[in-house]
């Protein structure tokens, strides 16, 4: 029964509610952090971390919050945990805190984390809250990742970092910002098709 | 003091808030503790092996920092061996100087437009004692994925590895000089080509007094 509570989770956050495919919210980060897979995984756990953290301390605070300054108050949790990660990436992942930049600090103004507090978290009991972090965020790495590989591998050949491609024709659009919004557009589009043909 | 169900004074919000930040400062001051002597041996790190990278042989190195006042300070490092200087690292950013600061470092006016595309690029150059780069190191670089990034290849560093510095003209082919350009990375190619330009500049108007020879 809790196995199958938590696959029931994991197919919710991936496929029927994902984030960026289906809620289609924090586009930012999902344009300018794909240029290649393991940015996207770096990214993508780093909002693992911040949306499980920032779900559970606002769902065990739910009773205490008023609901005149959530949203403050919200922010204020988000902004830490994201402030945390972005020190510990900094102390001890050197390398994936240069290829992140500045998409750690904007992980606070990744609408995705808010949305869930004002949706989920600030409803809900801790456990559960947990978990729905932990679940978006793996539907959102998730699609981070499809769109970081097909972007890696049309725009350089390669596919973490590893030359895999068969040619040697760098299509250097796909690696620049026209190639993450061409990329999401027809995945998106293939998604909704996919969808729709499966409805019928 | 009142229930929250029922009316929610001002200053209860207030104190709920101030908690929260408290708290978060709290949490924060904690993190920073244990993270900040990892993150600055971090950078130490880093810069002791593009050092290593870029001066084959040193036993000491003496270091002065150049523009001390300025929010990006330049480093002169020099490496010596068994008392005589084996090599001189400048470690700099792609930054546009300020008429003060290139007057500070013997520097000509500089009307190239020398910035990066992204944030400034850091790079540290090595220079061997006979007036030759030894070595380019990238300490730091935003530019585009795929494009800007190719600056930190071995192949396109190998434009600036060995040469005699006097041998040379550092620009890039665009621009009437003798350096390569990246395709599709012309402002990257130029800042960084800008930027060893300028640590040449710096390491010239230094290796006089440094005893170097000519």
């Amino acid at each position: 029964m809790q196995l199958d509570y938590i696959k029931k989770e994991l197919y919710r956050g991936v496929v029927t509610e994902n984030p960026i495919f289906r809620i289609v919210l924090g586009m930012c980060p999902t344009l300018a952090t794909t240029t290649n897979a393991t940015n996207a995984v770096g990214m993508g756990i780093s909002v693992i971390a911040v949306l499980t953290c920032s779900n559970a301390v606002i769902s065990l605070l739910r009773n205490v919050i008023p609901n005149k300054v959530r949203i403050p108050a919200f922010i204020v949790v988000i902004a830490t945990f994201v402030t945390v990660v972005d020190l510990l990436i900094a102390a001890f992942a050197p390398p994936l805190y240069e290829a992140l930049g500045i998409f750690i600090p904007l992980i606070v103004v990744n609408c995705i984390i808010l949305g869930r507090a004002e949706a989920f978290a600030a409803k809900n009991p801790v456990l559960p809250s947990i978990v729905d972090g932990v679940v978006m965020g793996v539907g959102f790495t998730a699609a981070l990742v499809l769109i970081g590989a097909l972007r890696e591998f049309l725009g350089a050949g390669t596919l973490f970092g590893h030359a895999i491609a068969p040619f040697r024709n760098e299509f250097i659009l796909m690696s620049l910002a026209p190639g993450a919004f061409i990329t999401l557009g027809l995945v998106l589009a293939g998604i909704n098709h996919l969808q729709r043909s499966a409805g019928k | 003091m009142k229930s929250r169900n029922r009316g929610q004074t001002d200053l209860y919000l207030v104190m709920i808030l101030t908690a929260f930040s408290a708290a978060s400062g709290l949490l924060l001051a904690l993190v920073n503790n244990l993270t900040k002597d990892r993150i600055a041996q971090v950078a130490v790190e880093k810069q002791k092996k593009a050092l290593a990278e870029i001066i084959p042989e040193f036993d000491a190195t003496e270091a002065e920092t150049l523009l001390p006042d300025s929010t990006d300070p330049f480093e002169l490092i020099v490496c010596r061996k068994g008392g005589s200087v084996s090599g001189v690292a400048i470690k700099l950013s792609s930054r546009l100087l300020s008429p003060q600061a290139l007057q500070k470092l013997s520097l000509p006016p500089d009307t190239r437009q020398d910035q990066a595309y992204g944030d400034p690029i850091r790079l540290m150059v090595g220079f061997t004692p006979d007036r030759k780069i030894s070595g380019v190191s990238v300490l730091q670089c935003r530019e585009t994925p795929g494009l800007g990034t190719k600056i930190d290849t071995p192949h396109y560093k190998s434009n600036f590895a060995g040469q005699d510095i006097a041998a040379k003209k550092w620009l890039v082919k665009k621009d009437g000089g003798d350096i390569e350009q990246i395709t599709a990375a012309t402002i990257s190619s130029r800042a960084m080509t800008s930027t060893v330009a300028k640590a040449v500049a710096i390491f010239t108007a230094r290796a006089t007094a440094l005893n170097l020879s000519k």
